[in-house]
């Protein structure tokens, strides 16, 4: 059976047979993969510890018919900080679904920059921060951007007008920000103030220091963070299920 | 379908069971028929039984026959400790240890967002009028996974304002496990949850 060496970030995890347990992971070199961990469930297994999710690993990997195994498994990044409140736990989960939404199987185009954003981000969320939601919602636009659905601020992603009256809304079917004429006709459009636009443009080219360090009004925070997320969840195609308990934990609702 | 009707409806009805392939569902099936008449009505009332007498238990949501399970109505257990645990199987596990006299909390799951399980599909809100009707501690012993965690950490929010203890069990190194061989998450929780040695 031939082997391959590769590292990776399991995104999630669900149990098959009587000890054996299925991680979707994602590795820099081939993307979104399912890998079989032999024997994960048996308490004692060094495996067991390796199937958790945001848990970076360095495996070896043996082909199989259907499914390829880990043969090799060393635990490299637990990113233990996430551990430590419902918020973080919630927010790592957000971000592993979106990725898992988000990503096909087998597509390695975008997969070193994807993983290479994911640890980044698990790593800072481990670091205080005056809004939480910075770092999500940069790994969020920095995701789509990877992927090729990044959105447009500086034209009306609508008529290509350049946006000098400052925009109205942001549309996820249109890709970005759009004028006041177009927007009246978009159905998705969420009414967005220009500097509400203008801290979407900023949380995507931030850095590290800025974004832990950012702390806009309550109310452009929420309306940049509920544009972004519906974005997402518009290129994703599918509900993602984890952001209603990631809202309510943000709103207090469930902290 | 190569099986006769009613065969083919069994082996169907088997293959929803969970770990249940069609080949293990063949061989139950061919198992069932070949078993003496008797037999097989004994595993279809049991199974008919079980559906209709077996409820939650008011108290503690465990799985049960009566109004209140057996440790619930035990006046000799300590009322005043309450261990919480997601499933009625983790309850059994430390009974068999011996070891714990208290009353239990059967959460019948644990937080889980990426599966949509939020806190009201579980026992939760059956949980707070135990607690503030003469418990002292609240032990969490709950699995050391994501979906564990995020449950600790919920009900530990949830719990601490209403001046309870709120503990969960250690993790770390299985009895009889290899210090080289434990992975860095075991390491680093072994690590956390030491204690002096008295």
């Amino acid at each position: 059976m031939p082997t391959y060496p590769t590292q990776c970030l399991v995104l999630s995890r669900r149990d098959i047979g009587e000890n054996d347990r299925c991680v979707t992971v994602l590795t820099p070199e081939f993307g979104k993969r399912n890998f079989v961990m032999r024997g994960a469930r048996r308490s004692g297994s060094k495996l067991s510890g390796a199937t958790e999710p945001f848990t970076r690993l360095k495996v070896l990997i043996a082909t199989g018919k259907s499914l390829d195994v880990v043969t090799q498994c060393e635990i490299t990044a637990v990113y233990s900080g996430l551990r430590t409140s419902v918020a973080d736990l919630a927010a790592a989960c957000y971000l592993c679904e979106v990725v898992d939404a988000l990503l096909h199987e087998h597509d390695d185009q975008s997969a070193a920059a994807v993983f290479n954003l994911m640890c980044h981000a698990f790593n800072l969320m481990q670091q205080p921060a005056l809004w939480p939601d910075a770092v999500i919602n940069a790994t969020l636009l920095r995701l789509v951007t990877e992927l090729g659905y990044g959105p447009r601020y500086d034209q009306c992603s609508c008529c290509d007008e350049p946006l000098d009256n400052g925009p109205a809304a942001f549309s996820a079917s249109n890709g970005g920000a759009v004028c006041r004429v177009c927007a009246s006709g978009i159905k998705d459009a969420i009414a967005l103030s220009a500097e509400a636009v203008s801290l979407i443009a900023l949380l995507a080219s931030a850095g590290a220091r800025t974004l832990t360090t950012i702390c806009p009004p309550e109310k452009q925070a929420a309306l940049a963070t509920s544009a972004i997320h519906a974005y997402v969840q518009f290129h994703a195609g599918r509900i993602i299920k984890s952001a209603e308990f990631l809202h309510a934990v943000r709103a207090g609702r469930e902290s | 379908m190569h099986y006769a009707k009613p065969l083919a409806r069994l082996v169907n009805e088997l293959e929803r069971l969970p770990g249940v392939g069609p080949k293990s569902a063949q061989r139950i099936a061919f198992h069932i028929l070949r078993q003496p008449q008797e037999q097989s009505r004994l595993l279809a009332e049991a199974i008919t039984a079980v559906k209709e007498n077996i409820r939650f238990c008011k108290e503690c949501s465990n799985f049960t026959d009566q109004e209140i399970c057996d440790i619930c109505s035990d006046s000799r257990r300590n009322h005043t400790l309450l261990c919480v645990v997601a499933e009625t199987r983790d309850l059994i596990a430390m009974e068999k240890t011996n070891e714990y006299r208290g009353l239990y909390h059967v959460l019948q799951g644990l937080i889980s967002p990426v599966d949509n399980v939020t806190p009201d599909l579980l026992k939760i809100r059956e949980l707070f009028p135990r607690v503030v009707n003469g418990v002292e501690e609240v032990i969490l012993a709950l699995n050391p996974t994501a979906e564990g965690q995020t449950t600790a950490l919920y009900l530990a929010s949830k719990l601490r304002p209403l001046g309870v203890r709120v503990t969960q069990i250690a993790h770390g190194l299985p009895a009889g496990g290899d210090l080289d061989y434990a992975d860095q998450a075991t390491l680093i929780s072994a690590l956390q949850w030491r204690r002096e040695i008295t």
